[in-house]
């Protein structure tokens, strides 16, 4: 192990410590290690966004790149230095421009993204659970493939009218909750529950590969030193 | 004035994108790349926004001696020795690589190590008030989905790994569909108010 | 209890009511009282004495049938209707009228003089707009001055002939007793609200007047009914939280003091003992192997895939996780990438992520190192792609612009150029890739790359699968992409179970192997604790709770 190397396990080693010790309560060396973490992830941050995508995108073709390359790159930089302008409050309006670009754009990827890729896939999946042909084909008992698609469904219907929260009122009369959807959200509210809880144990078996990486490190890192106390191990 | 024309921008350049995923037409692809194209580098002008923002405040912070401005002075010499170090030498040098594995993994990896406690006392803390069938069903799927995920002791019991496969292929299923529809639908909605612009989160 | 029905609209109304509820037409005409009014002496001197004569109200048309002289021009009584009335304007040309002319229906009309009649004196055009109304019996009409005195000799008035030479007319006394003063506040009825003031015509100016059109015809936007949202006490509740949450967002928050030792202070370490103490027991003596699991559908689906490979397979693999996961990813994704290299595979880094360049370097040097892959020749970093989605549809749309170079500004695609780098031989489009495999951490990025990419993928002739390799945490979320038909995403490899089971699979793959056997453990002891912990708790909790429940019900 090189020097570099050693002094690379200290340091985290003396890290892992630090974050553990929030078990205890919150005090200053964790939150110095906090700190500096929030240091680090900013500068590799920054430096792979200039790296990595200002300098080859804008600044490459200003530079080196045709004069078509050239002209295209221009409005980026405009929107560009106009969108730094956030940065301070004063000249912050200036930044408007730029913003309600990336809002247009990134608002029709994300409708375009849903409706293609979840709404109308799912919703064709949720009809298909009764597609007896690909049960035959896959060789899955037909009774229980129906049994679950039907759980399937009414559980995804159950659970989308769960999220259904509006209540149409007439003029001088009171508002009607419908009761057959009210019984149908609870049904939902069940199935979010078995998904909600499962999304839990899988949180939690992260967290504990984690700690299991950790707990490797440092048993790997005190097992060295403490060697020589045990020569017969 | 001003708000009608970014609304207008907004609008514009929101229809082109969107049209592209139902029409392919050469004219409309064309335009759509070069758009996108300038959305991924203000992208990263708004990542250097972010990260300029966090070293402003914290260098006031620093500057005009408010309480836990050691903390702030820590942050900023940590930022300024990573951007020097991988910026002079690149994000995959063995200097840049150090600080990586040394620093940044270590501690994230033991943030999220710390969870392991943090959850499980939340799980034990559902227990005290008083429960209802919610938060039973809640817990109980997560109680036998650890149980059914691991080996329980060595042994891998018979039914248990099916009984898992089940609850995660049907119940978790007809759930998380619910759920991936729901969210999908609202995300079409607030995307539409955007392209709307009934929505003006641009400070329109 | 009395009715009245409003002539307008035709709905009932309380008797006493002086405007429609409904349509706020007027139900009782104004009466004017001669006492609160200006005194006669407002009339104008043109007006001729001779009028006084006439015994009752006599409209214009009816003076003109008893006089030689011609009835008011259209024109001046056009004057008079559009406003005229403010300016003054009256008809110049008025007739004289005899007393002989009258005819004997006129004449049998009650007599009563101006100066005691307390109502608005009403021409006919008016009685035809009130119509049906009621007339409470106690309030008499008014005649006018002017409709009971003879109108004036021609000479006497003067003339007006052209529009632009108009003289300023003069108001019946009546009508300038009742018009609002110009400086005066908003009429305010009986009943102390606010009326509404004719605006047009020859009444502006005039309140509590019926309107000219009423409401019922007037064409109006179908009201609204408010969607009232069904929410329940406990969501009220988290939406407040949710909305403290927000609120508080920027703003520093004082750090709570200290109180000292409390039980959950002592329960957070009983947990943080017990758990950790059982894992470094597990870790140290290594005593908890245990056999790996078997594999399940998706996770032979990649396998399957992988295997069917041809050699030197075009690959895209994607590293979108953050450091803090990279224990579960790396130990997930091992056995799959080695297997991967083990077919030949070329690989094509990138990332949505800016740590993720640097992850997937560090995971090659860590757990790949065996393979000898070497950058620019086996496999290629790519780098980072910002901005989420629209980053993804960028580099679905044209990967060559998305990005153009490798990590270390090496021209990576093939052009004119440029040979391009091995690992992009060929690629021109995401379909030109053999394998997309995504390794992510996050739900919704890996619902962003199935929403983006996916389709794409759809496209016929395209033999190119999409594979995931996830956390745990991912596996509800992302199943439905699998369980759907078509399937959306071909394979997955879940959290460190999947690792460990495509290790069985293929027979290598030495991480999850070691992480298998305390992970297991670790997983029943914390599924104990928190079951444990909890029935504790709980009877504890209700213990402490039953002599108030006993309480309760002895009361």
């Amino acid at each position: 192990m090189s020097i570099a190397d050693l002094v690379g396990a200290i340091l985290g080693f003396i890290f892992t410590l630090l974050v553990f010790s929030y078990i205890i309560g919150d005090n200053p060396l964790f939150r110095l290690a906090i700190h500096i973490f929030i240091g680090v992830a900013a500068g590799f941050a920054t430096i792979m966004a200039v790296n990595n995508v200002l300098v080859p995108r804008l600044l490459i073709p200003l530079l080196d790149g045709s004069r078509a390359e050239r002209i295209l790159a221009l409005v980026p930089m405009v929107l560009g230095w106009l969108l730094l302008t956030k940065i301070s409050p004063r000249l912050s309006p200036l930044g408007n421009l730029p913003v309600a670009f990336l809002v247009g754009v990134g608002a029709a990827a994300a409708v375009g993204g849903a409706v293609t890729g979840t709404l109308f896939p799912q919703a064709y999946a949720s009809i298909n659970l009764f597609d007896l042909q690909s049960a035959g084909a896959i060789d899955t008992s037909l009774g229980l493939k129906l049994v679950n698609g039907v759980i399937i469904l009414i559980g995804t219907i159950a659970t989308l009218a769960y999220f259904h929260f509006g209540v149409s009122s007439r003029a001088q009369q009171p508002s009607q909750v419908q009761v057959w959807l009210e019984g149908l959200g609870q049904v939902g509210q069940a199935f979010i529950a078995i998904t909600l809880g499962f999304i839990f144990a899988g949180i939690y078996s992260a967290a504990m590969v984690a700690l299991i990486e950790r707990l490797y490190f440092l048993v790997n890192f005190v097992k060295p030193l403490l060697l020589p106390l045990f020569p017969s191990s | 004035m001003k708000a009608t024309f970014y609304v207008a921008i907004a609008m514009a350049i929101g229809l082109i994108v969107l049209l592209g995923y139902f029409l392919h037409l050469d004219l409309l692809a064309n335009l759509r790349v070069v758009l996108l194209e300038w959305a991924v580098i203000l992208s990263a002008v708004a990542l250097l926004v972010g990260t300029a923002n966090l070293f402003y405040v914290h260098w006031r912070k620093f500057t005009t001696t408010q309480p836990n401005g050691f903390y702030s002075a820590v942050l900023i010499i940590s930022f300024v020795i990573t951007l020097g170090v991988v910026g002079w030498f690149g994000p995959t040098h063995a200097y840049s690589m150090w600080i990586f594995n040394n620093i940044q993994v270590p501690i994230e990896g033991s943030l999220m190590a710390l969870l392991t406690v943090l959850l499980a006392f939340a799980g034990v803390g559902l227990f005290r008030r008083k429960p209802n069938l919610m938060s039973i069903i809640f817990i109980g799927t997560a109680v036998l989905i650890l149980f059914a995920t691991g080996p329980l002791f060595g042994i891998n019991l018979p039914g248990i790994s099916e009984l898992r496969a089940w609850i995660a292929q049907v119940p978790a299923v007809a759930g998380a569909r619910g759920i991936l529809l729901g969210v999908a639908l609202g995300t079409i909605a607030t995307g539409l108010r955007v392209l709307m612009g009934a929505d003006r989160p641009y400070g329109g | 209890m009395g009715e009245i029905f409003c002539p307008m609209c035709g709905k009932s109304n309380p008797a006493e009511s002086e405007v429609c509820q409904f349509c706020q037409a007027r139900l009782v005409p104004l009466v004017f009282s001669p006492a609160e009014s200006e005194p006669p002496e407002a009339i104008p001197e043109e007006m001729p004495s001779s009028i006084d004569a006439a015994p009752t109200g006599e409209s214009d048309w009816l003076l003109g049938l008893r006089s030689d002289e011609p009835i008011p021009s259209e024109e001046s009584l056009a004057d008079v209707e559009a406003g005229g009335l403010e300016d003054g304007n009256l008809p110049s040309d008025e007739t004289h009228i005899s007393a002989d002319d009258v005819p004997d229906w006129l004449a049998r009309l009650p007599g009563e003089s101006p100066q005691e009649a307390e109502a608005e004196p009403l021409s006919d055009w008016l009685k035809e707009e009130t119509g049906e109304t009621e007339q409470p019996p106690s309030k008499p009409v008014e005649v006018s001055d002017w409709l009971s005195h003879p109108l004036p000799d021609e000479g006497q008035v003067e003339s007006s002939e052209s529009e632009s030479e108009l003289a300023p007319g003069e108001f019946p006394s009546w009508l300038e007793a009742i018009r609002p003063v110009k400086d005066e506040p908003q009429t305010v009825s009986v009943r102390g609200t606010p009326e509404r003031i004719e605006s047009a015509g020859p009444l502006a100016g005039l309140s509590g007047v019926l309107p000219a059109e009423p409401d019922h015809v007037r064409p109006r936007k179908s009201p609204t009914y408010p969607l009232e949202l069904r929410v329940s006490a406990n969501q009220r509740i988290h939406v407040d939280l949710l909305q403290g949450l927000i609120e508080s967002e920027g703003r520093a928050q004082p750090l709570p003091q200290r109180r000292g030792i409390s039980s959950q202070h002592v329960l957070r370490w009983t947990i943080a003992c017990v758990l950790w103490g059982a894992l470094i027991w597990s870790v140290i003596t290594g005593k908890q192997e245990a056999p790996l699991p078997a594999y399940t559908e998706e996770t032979a689906e990649v396998n399957r895939l992988i295997s069917q490979l041809p050699g030197e397979a075009r690959v895209l693999l994607a590293f979108d996780y953050e450091p803090g996961l990279s224990a579960e990813m790396d130990a997930a994704a091992t056995a799959v990438v080695d297997h991967l290299m083990l077919r030949g595979a070329y690989l094509t880094l990138v990332s949505t992520s800016p740590t993720g360049p640097i992850l997937a370097e560090r995971f090659i040097m860590k757990t790949q190192s065996s393979h000898h892959y070497t950058s620019g020749v086996n496999y290629v970093n790519l780098g980072y792609i910002p901005g989420g989605a629209m980053g993804l549809l960028s580099f679905v749309e044209n990967p060559q612009r998305t990005l153009p170079y490798t990590l270390d500004t090496v021209a990576a695609w093939e052009s004119e150029a440029h040979a391009g780098l091995p690992a992009l031989q060929g690629v021109q489009h995401l379909n030109d890739f053999e394998l997309l495999m995504v390794i992510v951490d996050d739900p919704d990025l890996a619902r962003a790359w199935v929403e983006q990419v996916q389709p794409q993928l759809n496209e016929p002739d395209t033999l190119t699968s999409l594979v995931m390799v996830t956390s745990a945490q991912v596996e509800p979320v992302m199943r439905p992409y699998f369980e759907a038909n078509p399937r959306q995403v071909h394979g997955f490899v879940f959290g460190l179970r999947g690792g460990a089971a495509y290790a069985q699979l293929t027979g290598r793959g030495e991480l999850p192997r070691t992480y298998w056997g305390p992970y297991g453990f670790g997983l029943v002891v914390a599924a104990l604790l928190i079951l444990i912990g909890g029935l504790v708790l709980s009877s504890v909790s209700l213990l402490a709770r039953s002599p108030q429940i006993k309480g309760e019900a002895n009361q």
